[in-house]
């Protein structure tokens, strides 16, 4: 542990470890830094947990792209996890999800996401059942739109669920489930039609 | 122009973007056509709502009121 000092770089600095290194089981309340995951680590009586509820995993930025595939972003670290996004299109269009498992999307019909809808041309149900992939939000030409996103359990051997909201001129906020019990280890997002620029972040909850 | 696809791996954090594959741009079709097909389905219905709304001689809003919704 230390203490940096100087103009323009002072700060604190936790024990250095990495999630291999780290001590087995150190005194309730210590607090680390770790370096292979990033994150502040507190020893929890009995468990390391992160500092913080929602830990930063990955994410890009994209332009002009019909797909965005995200392999290997699932592990066991985390059980739940949260999906953020912005993005235009030169078009309206529906953004749309599947789930994926070594680096290819499952595309059967096992996709439900019921919601509302709402916006300036009316209001009303969604309803998706048993289809190829789940829908996600409503991106007009006009201007971005952002959103986010819930995904439940997707590297546990049961179903994968979800629940999001996004939109502007058409909000739309749902739930929804993929009805098999399958391991996914990533995803893909992809317009109904034409493409889609903007960035997106993937977040895990911390299970501890 | 071809149909770019963002590739991640988010164990390295590398990001490339490529041309779709044989495989990927089949599924692209059938989505597209599955698109298309739901959007024919919407303006059908919207249509016949439209013809019914007129043979009762009301408006969208005054039906809406008469349903409750």
């Amino acid at each position: 542990m230390g203490i940096a000092q100087g103009l323009g770089n002072a700060g604190l600095t936790p024990g250095i470890y990495t999630s291999s290194t780290r001590p087995a089981s150190p005194a309730d309340g210590l607090v680390i830094s770790e370096t292979d995951t990033d994150t502040l680590q507190i020893y929890k009586g009995s468990a390391w947990g992160s500092a913080s509820g929602l830990v930063y995993i990955t994410g890009a930025a994209v332009s002009a792209v019909s797909a965005i595939n995200v392999n290997s972003c699932f592990t066991s670290t985390y059980t739940n996890y949260r999906l953020t996004f912005s993005f235009t299109a030169t078009t309206d269009i529906e953004l749309q999800m599947r789930m994926r498992v070594g680096g290819t999307d499952y595309s059967g019909t096992d996709y439900t996401d019921y919601g509302y809808f709402m916006g300036a041309g009316g209001a009303g149900n969604l309803q998706h059942v048993n289809v190829p992939n789940w829908t996600i939000g409503y991106i007009s030409s006009s201007e971005p739109v952002s959103g986010s996103m819930d995904m439940f359990n997707p590297q546990v051997a049961t179903k994968t669920q979800m629940n999001g909201m996004s939109g502007i001129r058409l909000s739309i906020y749902e739930n929804g489930r993929l009805n098999t019990t399958t391991q996914y280890d990533g995803f893909t997002i992809f317009p109904n039609t034409s493409t889609i620029t903007g960035n997106w972040k993937l977040y895990g909850y911390s299970n501890s | 122009m071809a149909t770019k696809v963002s590739e991640h791996n988010s164990i390295t954090g590398e990001t490339i973007v490529r041309d779709m594959t044989a495989e990927e741009l089949a599924q692209h079709k059938i989505d597209s056509v599955e698109t298309e097909t739901q959007a024919a389905a919407l303006a059908a219905k919207a249509l016949q709502r439209q013809a019914l709304l007129d043979r009762l001689g009301i408006t969208a809003e005054e039906a809406a009121l008469l349903l409750g919704a």
